[in-house]
């Protein structure tokens, strides 16, 4: 039994994880690096060890520093939460050495679904489909010249040790191969120190579906169906929702199954994700799994009912799955929008500082994974999203109104946000007839970054110059109030009683 | 009652308080009259009743001299009011660069991922001439307005400070 959970991350996935510990009435230990130690993962934890220096590669990335307070602290087990160590099959490894529990897979199945070209054989192997591409890296330029000829165009030009969109590259023409092929080397070099790409078929109009997954010791899989994560902006995700409205139940049950033959080829143990491409027809291709838990987990928990962290905990400590396939329902919509602080209306650049206002909004289907308070200082270490809105409703159009009415509610001042980008997205006429794919943003550029000029903006602007005019004049009297040069700096509790000593009350 | 210069995102308005009541408000912006019901709530927290319709604003102090950030409908307007002392400050920073106009520096600590100028180039406003990255994120950092590149003083891969100068202009 697993009495002791060391959680080697921080934000709102520590959190997340903090509070299934705490329903488990298993004891949580956190750590820091020095900008956190005022962080909401050390305030809510029962133990909080200091590892070291703000940047994550001296102190959240630090597998030794992190081991030794595991074995300080008596913890039995570690859980990564996502980014970081996650999957990082070393440290895995490293943690199974030194007598303790990793959360996640075997360091084999980190391995194997890790190295992209490793995973399209595995999952060829294991009759999944692939898109259609190679499997092995580019020797050369006439290498890749031959290879295009083959597939046909357009590809794309992928990472193998790749990842978050980091040495992709989309080619239409030949002529634009040699200069994509150069920038997608360096572009891997530089952000996984290996410069070997590969090339695929390019899928038009695509849309991102994933199916989560649970394994557990004992040779058992389900799968929790689908979640569609195609708003993306630069091939990240933006919003994310199950059920998907391509999806069929026959889609669902094949697509389902393919999933499972995936994390059974690597008899993968606890929550797992395998990411396909799907065509407006219905074919799809395996694209990766992501061998830990998901940002966008949430959705999938609030259809089915179940705690993803608390079955990751089970499974880690040998349990078996607690629920066959056949139990597993899908119930309701469910959406998602990540948080970021960001300003969209400046070409999303990432806008960190210190949370002066902050109301999370709340009521009926609502759930906010979060971890930013007021006063906190949102550090410009790690990732900006400050917190994760999930909505619920009995169907996709009640989810939907729901977050728009939550995104209304949202009040998070001091720092710029991308609330009321996500807001212009709910009310996008072809997301709401869930007519996208993952070029949605793209193709939507005007209505998603309209020009300030309607009347209605106009008078909105004008409201809130009249009533910055009113603070500013506020301001100035306090500022210019008499006073003998000296700040007051007197206790309402001795100004009551001035007063009472005055007017005998 | 004194009549104020309000500078909004892309325009500069002429703002007024008329009348001010102890719950109500009576103000001009551009000659346009607003009859407010309008009561501070918490500190920063203005709820307004206007033509029948409910708001809630949040105003927090801006980066700039009397500037003010207002959330409103989901959104965050900059608003500087122009007083005597901005107007001071403004003009002894005359001839500097100043109010979009300036040299691009880093908001905050990150890393140059691309350089797409060089000194002695002549950018058009909105041009992309630097790309950092910063918080796990890729940000493009544009031209505020037509210039010539005066210096360049960063390259790719350098490890930048935040509030470090990048990029001046002639």
């Amino acid at each position: 039994m697993i009495k002791k959970i060391l959680i080697a991350n921080r934000g709102e996935i520590a959190l997340r994880i903090i509070r299934s510990c705490r329903e488990l009435q298993i004891q949580t230990v956190s750590v820091y690096s020095d900008i956190d130690r005022h962080a909401m993962h050390v305030r809510l934890a029962d133990e909080a060890y200091h590892i070291g220096p703000s940047p994550s590669a001296e102190s959240y990335l630090k597998m030794d520093k992190i081991l030794e307070i595991a074995r300080r602290s008596g913890a039995d087990a570690i859980h990564p939460g996502y980014g970081f160590l996650s999957e990082n099959a070393e440290f895995a490894e490293k943690v199974k050495a030194a007598g303790l529990i990793f959360i996640g897979p075997s360091p084999e199945a980190i391995r194997t679904m890790g190295d992209k070209i490793t995973a399209r054989k595995t999952m060829i192997a294991a009759g999944v489909p692939v898109v259609p591409g190679t499997e092995r890296v580019i020797l050369d330029e006439t290498d890749a010249r031959k290879i295009v000829d083959e597939v046909g165009l357009p590809i794309m030009l992928k990472a193998s040790a790749g990842g978050g969109g980091k040495g992709m590259r989309l080619v239409h023409t030949m002529k634009e191969l040699m200069p994509s092929l150069r920038a997608a080397r360096s572009e891997a070099e530089t952000a996984f120190g290996n410069d070997a790409v590969y090339i695929e078929r390019y899928i038009e109009s695509p849309h991102h579906i994933e199916f989560q997954i649970l394994g557990d010791q004992h040779d058992n899989y389900i799968h929790l169906g689908e979640r569609e994560c195609s708003v993306q902006r630069r091939h990240q995700k933006v919003i994310e929702e199950t059920p998907s409205v391509l999806m069929t139940p026959e889609l669902r049950e094949e697509m389902g199954e393919k999933a499972i033959a995936a994390a059974r080829s690597v008899h993968y143990e606890g929550a797992g994700t395998v990411e396909f491409l799907v065509d407006d027809k219905g074919n799809y291709f395996f694209l990766e799994m992501n061998t830990r838990l998901q940002v966008e987990h949430p959705v999938t928990e609030q259809v089915v009912g179940i705690d993803l962290v608390k079955e990751q905990i089970r499974v880690a400590q040998g349990d078996r799955l607690a629920i066959t396939q056949k139990q597993v329902r899908q119930r309701g919509h469910s959406v998602e929008c990540r948080i970021y602080a960001e300003d969209p209306d400046n070409n999303f650049m990432p806008s960190p500082g210190k949370v002066i206002k902050l109301r999370e909004p709340n009521g009926p289907g609502i759930r906010v994974d979060g971890y930013v308070y007021e006063g906190f200082e949102i550090p410009i270490y790690y990732d900006p999203m400050i917190s994760k809105l999930v909505t619920y409703g009995a169907s996709r159009e009640e989810a939907i109104q729901r977050m728009i009415r939550a995104l209304d509610e949202y009040r998070i001042m001091g720092v710029k946000t991308s609330i009321p980008f996500l807001k212009r997205i709910m009310e996008n006429r072809d997301f709401r007839d869930g007519k996208y794919n993952t070029h949605f943003i793209d193709t939507h550029q005007k209505e998603l970054f309209p020009e300030e000029s309607s009347e209605t903006n106009r008078d909105t602007e004008e409201l809130a110059a009249i009533t910055a005019l009113l603070e500013y004049l506020e301001d100035k009297k306090a500022k210019t109030a008499p006073s003998n040069g000296m700040v007051k700096k007197q206790s309402m509790w001795k100004e009551f009683g001035r007063k009472k000593a005055v007017t005998r009350l | 009652m004194t009549s104020y210069e309000i500078e909004l995102k892309d325009r500069t308005v002429q703002a007024e308080v008329i009348e001010q009541g102890k719950d109500t408000v009576k103000a001009s912006v551009n000659g346009k009259i607003y009859e407010l019901d309008i009561r501070k709530v918490e500190p920063g927290v203005y709820s307004l009743l206007h033509a029948g319709k409910s708001l809630e604003l949040q105003v927090t102090e801006g980066k700039k001299k009397n500037e003010y950030t207002v959330h409103l409908d989901g959104r965050n307007w900059d608003v500087q009011i122009i007083d005597a002392d901005v107007r001071f400050q403004r003009n002894r920073n005359k001839g500097k660069p100043e109010n979009g106009m300036q040299d691009i520096s880093s908001p905050m600590p990150g890393k140059v991922v691309k350089v797409l100028v060089q000194k002695g180039d002549e950018v058009k406003e909105g041009q992309t001439l630097i790309i950092i990255s910063a918080m796990k994120m890729e940000s493009e950092y544009h031209a505020p307005r037509d210039a010539k590149i005066k210096d360049v003083l960063i390259q790719a891969g350098d490890t930048i400070e935040g509030n470090q100068p990048l990029i001046t202009f002639e």
